[in-house]
């Protein structure tokens, strides 16, 4: 809980001096980086190796979560500030952006499990 | 005295009819596609204007609205990404829902405040004169905090709402026949043709439940409240509490030593889960601590008291098949473990029969 509220705050305070996000620095591939919550950062897990995201400027992507590849639409809410996924199939899949440039990308999954961990992700142009 | 009582419920009826006004801040947003439509206008056909009633930081009971109106506000929103000019075609947008709405909701161990912005929209465009829908949307824009959260939560009402306005308008162009070929493949369906969303936040579903209960040594009957919030994914935490009355069957109090054998029963839970299996059907699981007495009345006419603890499981089925209000049915197993005289271990079946409400 004490971890909870935490991240809350560092995550309110990054609302609060929120860059101004350019939509172009998303197209590419991100590689799955590192995890991080208010006291340090983490690997990602083995089998979590190789996962990536690949925006193209068509709105499509592709996904590649535990080995498992997935493809669908994407959109960026500027407003929410959030990229959802809407995956062929219909499932829908949201990050909050905290931070974007064009080879950084700090996000939070949008479900209870990892809600509390921030995601980052590197895009090697 | 009549004067303070009169003065007391003017105070009372200003209070309740407490208004706070929303203003959009102008955010432009980044449209994927081609952008040769503006919104000429906006029908509010809400039965009420307003976003809802919440409690606000001074914790008075407000109406939250947007500052301009509904159709104004939004206008004027979208105005800001879709300037009007003489080549782009006008949209004209029904909105038949705005809201804004606030939850306890379990997260993890804990709980967590979820909060939501409920937004239905119709896109026309005028053909002959006439109004004609060319895509519906219903949507919701929520967001998860911390349950003491209630400011950041209040002061973001705002910035969901702008969300949910791009997100509409985002979903409707992808889908516009006119400049839809710009993208490959969208999966922003309509709502007609997609799931079935939720138009309350965390839908809670109260309910109250018999059962009847038949085991290797007991039988009886308990009563039962359970709250729970459901969801189509994942396990849901529901919260039960129930008392039970059982009596030992006639042959196995006698094998005791008993005429009879009365058990009253608390039972609360450890750990329980209700898992959707489809819409309306529950699988259900538990891990508790039954507590409670038992009344024995021996061969010789005396009584006597006995403690009862215990730990139990249970695994069955819960049937809702009317969401808003109407009637539970579901089964279960049980096993228990417990101090009663008359046995250590014990299971048996239950039927369960109730309302949701």
């Amino acid at each position: 809980m004490r971890l909870l509220i935490i991240i809350a705050c560092c995550l309110a305070s990054l609302n609060t001096i929120a860059q101004k996000i350019n939509p172009d620095d998303f197209y590419g591939t991100w590689r799955l980086d590192k995890y991080s919550d208010a006291e340090q950062y983490y690997h990602p897990p083995k089998k979590e190796t190789g996962d990536y995201i690949t925006l193209n400027e068509d709105m499509t992507f592709i996904t590649v979560s535990e080995g498992e590849k997935t493809k669908g639409t994407w959109i960026y809410n500027t407003n929410g500030q959030y990229v959802e996924f809407r995956e062929e199939k219909g499932k829908r899949e949201k990050i909050f952006i905290h931070f974007l440039s064009e080879i950084s990308m700090v996000a939070t999954y949008d479900t209870d499990e990892y809600r509390t961990w921030e995601v980052h992700f590197v895009n090697k142009k | 005295m009549k004067w303070s009582v009169a003065l007391v419920c003017c105070l009372i009826s200003y209070s309740a009819f407490g208004q706070e006004l929303i203003s959009l801040r102008a955010v432009p947003f980044t449209t994927f596609t081609a952008k040769n439509i503006y919104v000429e206008t906006v029908l509010d056909e809400r039965k009420i204007k307003n976003l809802g009633e919440h409690k606000n930081l001074n914790d008075e009971t407000v109406a939250l609205s947007l500052i301009s109106g509904a159709e104004e506000s939004i206008e004027y929103f979208y105005s800001l990404t879709f300037p009007q000019d003489s080549l782009s075609k006008p949209i004209i947008i029904k909105l038949r829902a705005l809201n804004v709405q606030e939850s306890n909701r379990r997260m993890n161990d804990g709980i967590a405040r979820a909060a939501r912005v409920h937004i239905e929209m119709i896109f026309c465009e005028k053909v002959n004169g006439e109004l004609k829908e060319i895509y519906s949307i219903k949507h919701n824009e929520d967001a998860v905090f911390d349950l003491y959260d209630k400011q950041n939560l209040y002061a973001t009402h705002e910035k969901r709402i702008r969300a949910a306005l791009e997100y509409c308008m985002h979903a409707f162009l992808i889908n516009y026949q006119e400049i839809r070929s710009t993208i490959s493949n969208p999966d922003f369906k309509p709502y007609r043709e997609n799931q079935r969303i939720d138009t309350k936040l965390g839908q809670w579903f109260n309910l109250v439940t018999l059962k009847g209960m038949q085991s290797r040594y007991f039988q009886g009957y308990g009563i039962s409240y359970t709250g729970f919030v459901d969801r189509k994914k994942g396990l849901i935490r529901p919260y039960e509490t129930s008392l039970e009355v059982t009596w030992a069957r006639d042959d196995i109090a006698e094998e005791n030593g008993f005429n009879e054998v009365n058990a009253f029963v608390f039972r609360p839970e450890l750990y329980f889960f209700y898992k959707r299996l489809f819409r309306g059907v529950y699988a259900a699981g538990s891990v508790n601590v039954p507590i409670g007495f038992e009344l024995l009345e021996d061969l010789e006419g005396d009584n006597s008291f006995n403690f009862v603890i215990g730990v139990g499981a249970s695994q069955g089925l819960r049937i809702i098949p009317w969401q808003e209000k109407g009637l539970v049915l579901g089964a279960d197993v049980f096993q228990q473990l417990e101090t009663s005289k008359v046995y250590r271990f014990d299971y048996g079946v239950e039927i369960v029969l109730g309302m949701n409400f």
